[in-house]
Protein backbone atom coordinates (compact mmCIF):
# COMPACT_ATOMS: atom_id res chain seq x y z
CA UNK A 1 0.00 0.00 0.00
CA UNK A 2 2.66 2.64 1.13
CA UNK A 3 4.80 1.59 -2.00
CA UNK A 4 1.92 2.04 -4.57
CA UNK A 5 0.94 5.27 -2.95
CA UNK A 6 4.91 6.24 -3.32
CA UNK A 7 5.11 5.49 -6.50
CA UNK A 8 2.14 7.35 -7.65
CA UNK A 9 3.26 10.28 -5.76
CA UNK A 10 6.45 10.23 -7.36
CA UNK A 11 4.79 9.85 -10.66
CA UNK A 12 2.63 12.95 -9.75
CA UNK A 13 5.82 14.69 -8.85
CA UNK A 14 7.36 13.70 -11.73
CA UNK A 15 4.22 14.64 -14.01
CA UNK A 16 4.37 18.33 -12.09
CA UNK A 17 8.23 19.10 -12.76
CA UNK A 18 7.49 18.07 -16.46
CA UNK A 19 3.88 20.24 -16.81
CA UNK A 20 5.97 22.89 -15.70
CA UNK A 21 9.03 22.62 -17.53
CA UNK A 22 6.60 22.97 -21.23
CA UNK A 23 3.98 25.76 -19.53
CA UNK A 24 5.10 29.15 -20.57
CA UNK A 25 6.84 31.11 -17.91
CA UNK A 26 4.82 33.05 -14.97
CA UNK A 27 4.53 37.19 -16.94
CA UNK A 28 7.23 39.06 -15.22
CA UNK A 29 5.74 42.67 -13.96
CA UNK A 30 5.94 45.42 -16.81
CA UNK A 31 8.23 48.43 -15.15
CA UNK A 32 6.66 51.78 -16.78
CA UNK A 33 9.91 53.33 -18.56
CA UNK A 34 9.92 57.31 -17.61
CA UNK A 35 12.38 59.54 -18.55
CA UNK A 36 15.27 60.25 -16.92
CA UNK A 37 13.96 63.82 -16.14
CA UNK A 38 10.84 62.21 -14.93
CA UNK A 39 12.87 59.98 -12.62
CA UNK A 40 14.81 62.94 -10.84
CA UNK A 41 14.18 66.20 -10.04
CA UNK A 42 17.14 68.80 -10.66
CA UNK A 43 19.08 69.23 -8.12
CA UNK A 44 19.32 72.43 -6.03
CA UNK A 45 22.43 75.18 -6.61
CA UNK A 46 24.37 76.89 -4.06
CA UNK A 47 24.60 80.30 -3.76
CA UNK A 48 26.79 80.59 -6.45
CA UNK A 49 25.76 78.25 -8.93
CA UNK A 50 23.03 78.28 -11.78
CA UNK A 51 21.39 74.69 -12.30
CA UNK A 52 20.73 74.62 -16.18
CA UNK A 53 18.70 71.56 -16.94
CA UNK A 54 19.22 70.34 -20.09
CA UNK A 55 16.52 69.02 -22.85
CA UNK A 56 16.32 66.99 -25.89
CA UNK A 57 16.49 69.29 -29.30
CA UNK A 58 16.80 68.80 -32.94
CA UNK A 59 20.33 70.64 -33.18
CA UNK A 60 23.07 68.45 -34.13
CA UNK A 61 26.91 69.41 -34.69
CA UNK A 62 30.26 68.04 -36.16
CA UNK A 63 32.26 66.86 -33.27
CA UNK A 64 36.12 67.76 -33.32
CA UNK A 65 38.55 66.74 -34.78
CA UNK A 66 40.47 65.04 -32.24
CA UNK A 67 44.17 63.35 -31.53
CA UNK A 68 45.27 60.52 -29.17
CA UNK A 69 48.78 59.60 -29.08
CA UNK A 70 48.83 55.82 -28.63
CA UNK A 71 51.22 53.42 -26.54
CA UNK A 72 53.39 53.27 -29.51
CA UNK A 73 53.84 57.18 -29.29
CA UNK A 74 52.10 57.50 -32.47
CA UNK A 75 49.09 60.08 -32.84
CA UNK A 76 46.09 58.04 -33.82
CA UNK A 77 43.80 60.58 -35.29
CA UNK A 78 40.08 60.04 -34.52
CA UNK A 79 37.31 61.33 -36.76
CA UNK A 80 35.05 63.68 -36.34
CA UNK A 81 31.38 62.55 -35.96
CA UNK A 82 27.67 64.05 -36.06
CA UNK A 83 26.62 64.24 -32.59
CA UNK A 84 23.35 64.94 -31.37
CA UNK A 85 22.80 67.73 -28.65
CA UNK A 86 20.89 68.79 -25.81
CA UNK A 87 19.91 72.49 -25.08
CA UNK A 88 19.98 74.34 -22.10
CA UNK A 89 19.26 77.76 -21.51
CA UNK A 90 21.51 80.33 -19.16
CA UNK A 91 20.33 83.00 -17.43
CA UNK A 92 22.94 85.43 -17.13
CA UNK A 93 21.09 87.87 -15.25
CA UNK A 94 21.13 90.31 -18.37
CA UNK A 95 20.02 88.00 -21.01
CA UNK A 96 19.29 84.21 -21.64
CA UNK A 97 21.76 82.55 -23.91
CA UNK A 98 20.84 79.24 -25.11
CA UNK A 99 23.51 76.38 -24.30
CA UNK A 100 24.22 72.98 -26.00
CA UNK A 101 26.14 69.85 -24.77
CA UNK A 102 25.83 66.26 -26.66
CA UNK A 103 23.36 64.29 -26.03
CA UNK A 104 25.27 61.25 -25.16
CA UNK A 105 28.00 61.37 -22.25
CA UNK A 106 30.87 60.77 -20.66
CA UNK A 107 30.75 64.37 -20.06
CA UNK A 108 34.27 64.80 -18.98
CA UNK A 109 35.31 67.84 -17.41
CA UNK A 110 39.17 67.81 -16.75
CA UNK A 111 41.98 67.57 -19.26
CA UNK A 112 45.37 67.81 -18.95
CA UNK A 113 46.13 68.53 -22.33
CA UNK A 114 46.69 71.90 -23.94
CA UNK A 115 46.14 71.31 -27.53
CA UNK A 116 42.61 71.72 -28.44
CA UNK A 117 43.25 68.58 -30.44
CA UNK A 118 44.14 66.36 -27.61
CA UNK A 119 41.76 68.00 -24.56
CA UNK A 120 39.16 65.22 -23.80
CA UNK A 121 37.02 67.61 -22.08
CA UNK A 122 33.54 67.84 -23.20
CA UNK A 123 32.86 71.04 -25.78
CA UNK A 124 30.13 73.54 -24.96
CA UNK A 125 28.18 75.05 -28.09
CA UNK A 126 27.23 78.42 -26.51
CA UNK A 127 24.98 80.09 -29.46
CA UNK A 128 25.44 83.55 -28.37
CA UNK A 129 23.73 85.42 -31.28
CA UNK A 130 21.26 82.32 -31.38
CA UNK A 131 21.33 81.77 -34.83
CA UNK A 132 21.48 78.11 -34.38
CA UNK A 133 24.34 77.85 -35.77
CA UNK A 134 27.77 76.25 -33.71
CA UNK A 135 30.92 77.78 -35.22
CA UNK A 136 34.06 76.87 -33.60
CA UNK A 137 34.44 80.29 -32.09
CA UNK A 138 31.28 79.25 -30.27
CA UNK A 139 32.80 76.43 -28.88
CA UNK A 140 34.37 76.35 -24.97
CA UNK A 141 36.01 73.08 -23.52
CA UNK A 142 34.41 72.06 -19.94
CA UNK A 143 37.92 71.73 -18.47
CA UNK A 144 38.37 75.88 -18.86
CA UNK A 145 35.59 78.82 -18.01
CA UNK A 146 33.03 79.28 -20.61
CA UNK A 147 32.09 82.80 -21.66
CA UNK A 148 28.16 82.52 -21.93
CA UNK A 149 27.29 86.40 -22.47
CA UNK A 150 29.41 88.55 -21.36
CA UNK A 151 30.17 86.71 -18.13
CA UNK A 152 32.38 83.92 -17.26
CA UNK A 153 31.38 80.50 -15.81
CA UNK A 154 32.91 77.06 -14.45
CA UNK A 155 31.00 73.89 -15.62
CA UNK A 156 31.11 71.78 -11.90
CA UNK A 157 28.84 69.16 -13.02
CA UNK A 158 26.90 67.93 -16.13
CA UNK A 159 24.96 64.77 -15.14
CA UNK A 160 25.65 61.38 -16.52
CA UNK A 161 22.57 61.11 -18.72
CA UNK A 162 22.73 64.69 -19.94
CA UNK A 163 19.67 66.14 -18.35
CA UNK A 164 21.39 68.98 -16.57
CA UNK A 165 24.55 70.95 -16.09
CA UNK A 166 25.81 72.85 -12.64
CA UNK A 167 27.51 76.01 -13.86
CA UNK A 168 29.52 78.19 -11.23
CA UNK A 169 30.77 82.02 -11.79
CA UNK A 170 34.04 81.76 -12.68
CA UNK A 171 36.47 84.89 -11.22
CA UNK A 172 38.32 84.64 -14.46
CA UNK A 173 38.44 87.91 -16.76
CA UNK A 174 36.23 88.06 -19.54
CA UNK A 175 37.73 85.95 -22.76
CA UNK A 176 36.99 85.00 -26.14
CA UNK A 177 36.45 86.97 -29.33
CA UNK A 178 32.82 86.40 -29.27
CA UNK A 179 30.74 88.02 -32.45
CA UNK A 180 28.65 91.26 -31.99
CA UNK A 181 30.36 91.61 -28.51
CA UNK A 182 32.80 93.79 -26.21
CA UNK A 183 35.81 91.78 -27.06
CA UNK A 184 38.64 90.69 -23.86
CA UNK A 185 40.67 93.93 -22.32
CA UNK A 186 44.37 92.59 -22.80
CA UNK A 187 47.65 94.56 -21.61
CA UNK A 188 50.36 93.51 -23.96
CA UNK A 189 54.15 94.66 -24.48
CA UNK A 190 54.75 94.37 -28.74
CA UNK A 191 58.19 93.12 -29.54
CA UNK A 192 59.79 97.02 -29.90
CA UNK A 193 58.43 97.43 -25.86
CA UNK A 194 55.04 99.41 -26.95
CA UNK A 195 52.47 98.54 -24.13
CA UNK A 196 49.19 98.17 -26.12
CA UNK A 197 45.70 97.12 -24.38
CA UNK A 198 42.17 97.66 -25.97
CA UNK A 199 41.86 100.94 -24.92
CA UNK A 200 44.52 102.19 -27.42
CA UNK A 201 42.54 101.04 -30.27
CA UNK A 202 39.23 102.81 -29.03
CA UNK A 203 38.24 104.42 -32.04
CA UNK A 204 39.98 102.53 -34.72
CA UNK A 205 39.33 98.71 -36.70
CA UNK A 206 41.77 96.75 -35.10
CA UNK A 207 42.79 93.53 -36.86
CA UNK A 208 44.20 90.62 -34.79
CA UNK A 209 46.15 88.21 -36.80
CA UNK A 210 47.55 85.26 -35.45
CA UNK A 211 51.52 83.89 -36.93
CA UNK A 212 53.49 81.80 -36.47
CA UNK A 213 56.89 82.32 -37.96
CA UNK A 214 58.45 78.67 -37.39
CA UNK B 1 45.99 93.69 -44.16
CA UNK B 2 48.54 96.67 -45.52
CA UNK B 3 46.33 97.49 -48.41
CA UNK B 4 43.44 97.55 -46.07
CA UNK B 5 45.58 100.52 -44.42
CA UNK B 6 46.27 102.33 -46.97
CA UNK B 7 43.17 101.79 -48.67
CA UNK B 8 41.09 103.34 -45.32
CA UNK B 9 43.95 105.20 -43.67
CA UNK B 10 46.91 104.45 -41.09
CA UNK B 11 44.39 106.33 -38.61
CA UNK B 12 41.47 104.14 -39.45
CA UNK B 13 42.95 100.83 -39.23
CA UNK B 14 45.52 99.26 -36.97
CA UNK B 15 47.39 95.80 -37.02
CA UNK B 16 48.28 93.96 -34.12
CA UNK B 17 49.90 90.54 -34.43
CA UNK B 18 50.00 87.92 -31.84
CA UNK B 19 53.10 85.46 -32.58
CA UNK B 20 52.19 82.12 -31.24
CA UNK B 21 55.35 80.54 -31.20
CA UNK B 22 56.00 80.54 -27.59
CA UNK B 23 55.46 78.05 -25.49
CA UNK B 24 57.01 74.57 -26.08
CA UNK B 25 59.67 75.50 -29.08
CA UNK B 26 60.73 78.43 -27.56
CA UNK B 27 61.08 78.40 -23.67
CA UNK B 28 62.91 81.86 -23.09
CA UNK B 29 61.24 84.81 -23.84
CA UNK B 30 64.64 86.16 -25.06
CA UNK B 31 64.91 83.50 -27.62
CA UNK B 32 62.33 84.19 -29.29
CA UNK B 33 62.35 87.78 -28.93
CA UNK B 34 65.28 87.22 -30.93
CA UNK B 35 63.99 84.86 -33.19
CA UNK B 36 61.04 86.69 -33.68
CA UNK B 37 62.68 90.30 -34.23
CA UNK B 38 65.27 88.65 -37.18
CA UNK B 39 62.16 86.96 -38.60
CA UNK B 40 60.41 89.63 -38.89
CA UNK B 41 63.32 91.48 -40.76
CA UNK B 42 63.72 89.09 -42.74
CA UNK B 43 60.75 88.61 -44.30
CA UNK B 44 59.62 92.75 -44.00
CA UNK B 45 56.94 92.94 -41.47
CA UNK B 46 56.59 95.98 -39.69
CA UNK B 47 53.51 95.99 -38.06
CA UNK B 48 53.12 95.68 -34.29
CA UNK B 49 54.23 92.37 -32.65
CA UNK B 50 53.24 91.05 -29.62
CA UNK B 51 54.77 87.65 -28.56
CA UNK B 52 52.81 85.40 -26.44
CA UNK B 53 54.62 83.66 -23.75
CA UNK B 54 52.53 80.69 -23.97
CA UNK B 55 51.86 80.45 -27.41
CA UNK B 56 48.34 79.07 -28.58
CA UNK B 57 47.63 78.62 -25.05
CA UNK B 58 47.68 81.90 -24.95
CA UNK B 59 45.99 83.14 -27.87
CA UNK B 60 43.08 80.41 -27.00
CA UNK B 61 42.69 81.43 -23.28
CA UNK B 62 42.32 85.39 -23.84
CA UNK B 63 41.08 85.64 -26.94
CA UNK B 64 39.30 82.24 -27.65
CA UNK B 65 41.47 81.59 -30.87
CA UNK B 66 42.67 78.44 -32.17
CA UNK B 67 43.61 79.17 -35.59
CA UNK B 68 45.05 81.32 -38.07
CA UNK B 69 42.82 83.98 -39.52
CA UNK B 70 42.03 87.51 -38.94
CA UNK B 71 39.90 88.73 -36.08
CA UNK B 72 38.31 92.31 -36.42
CA UNK B 73 37.55 94.69 -33.31
CA UNK B 74 35.65 97.69 -34.42
CA UNK B 75 36.11 100.97 -32.95
CA UNK B 76 33.34 100.37 -30.18
CA UNK B 77 35.94 97.63 -28.76
CA UNK B 78 33.29 94.88 -30.04
CA UNK B 79 34.00 91.53 -32.45
CA UNK B 80 33.16 92.54 -35.31
CA UNK B 81 34.32 89.43 -37.73
CA UNK B 82 36.21 86.18 -36.94
CA UNK B 83 38.40 84.36 -39.10
CA UNK B 84 38.24 86.33 -42.04
CA UNK B 85 40.14 86.98 -44.66
CA UNK B 86 41.54 90.15 -45.95
CA UNK B 87 39.15 90.30 -49.00
CA UNK B 88 35.93 89.75 -46.50
CA UNK B 89 37.10 92.33 -44.15
CA UNK B 90 37.55 95.09 -47.45
CA UNK B 91 33.51 94.68 -47.51
CA UNK B 92 33.21 94.61 -43.57
CA UNK B 93 35.47 97.80 -42.85
CA UNK B 94 33.41 100.47 -44.26
CA UNK B 95 30.37 99.11 -42.35
CA UNK B 96 32.09 99.74 -39.19
CA UNK B 97 33.91 102.97 -39.60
Amino acid sequence: MIGRVGKVFGVLVIATAMLNACSPPAEKPVVQKTAPSQMRPLPIAKEDEIIVELKPSAAKRQGRLTIKIGPNGMPNIQEPKTEALVRGEVNTGDETVPVYVPAQGPYVLKSKEKSKFENQSVVLSVDTNMDGYFPEYEMWFANKPVRIGNKMYNVREIDKDGTWMRLGRSLAPLSGAVLGRRAPDFKLTTIDGRHVSLDSYKGKVLLLDVWSMT
Amino acid sequence: MKGLQQKFGYDKVAVLILNVDGGDEFSKPIALMKFARKAMKEQGVDFPMVLLPNGWEDASNTFHLDGYGLTMIGPDGKVRAIDKHTEELEKLIPTVI
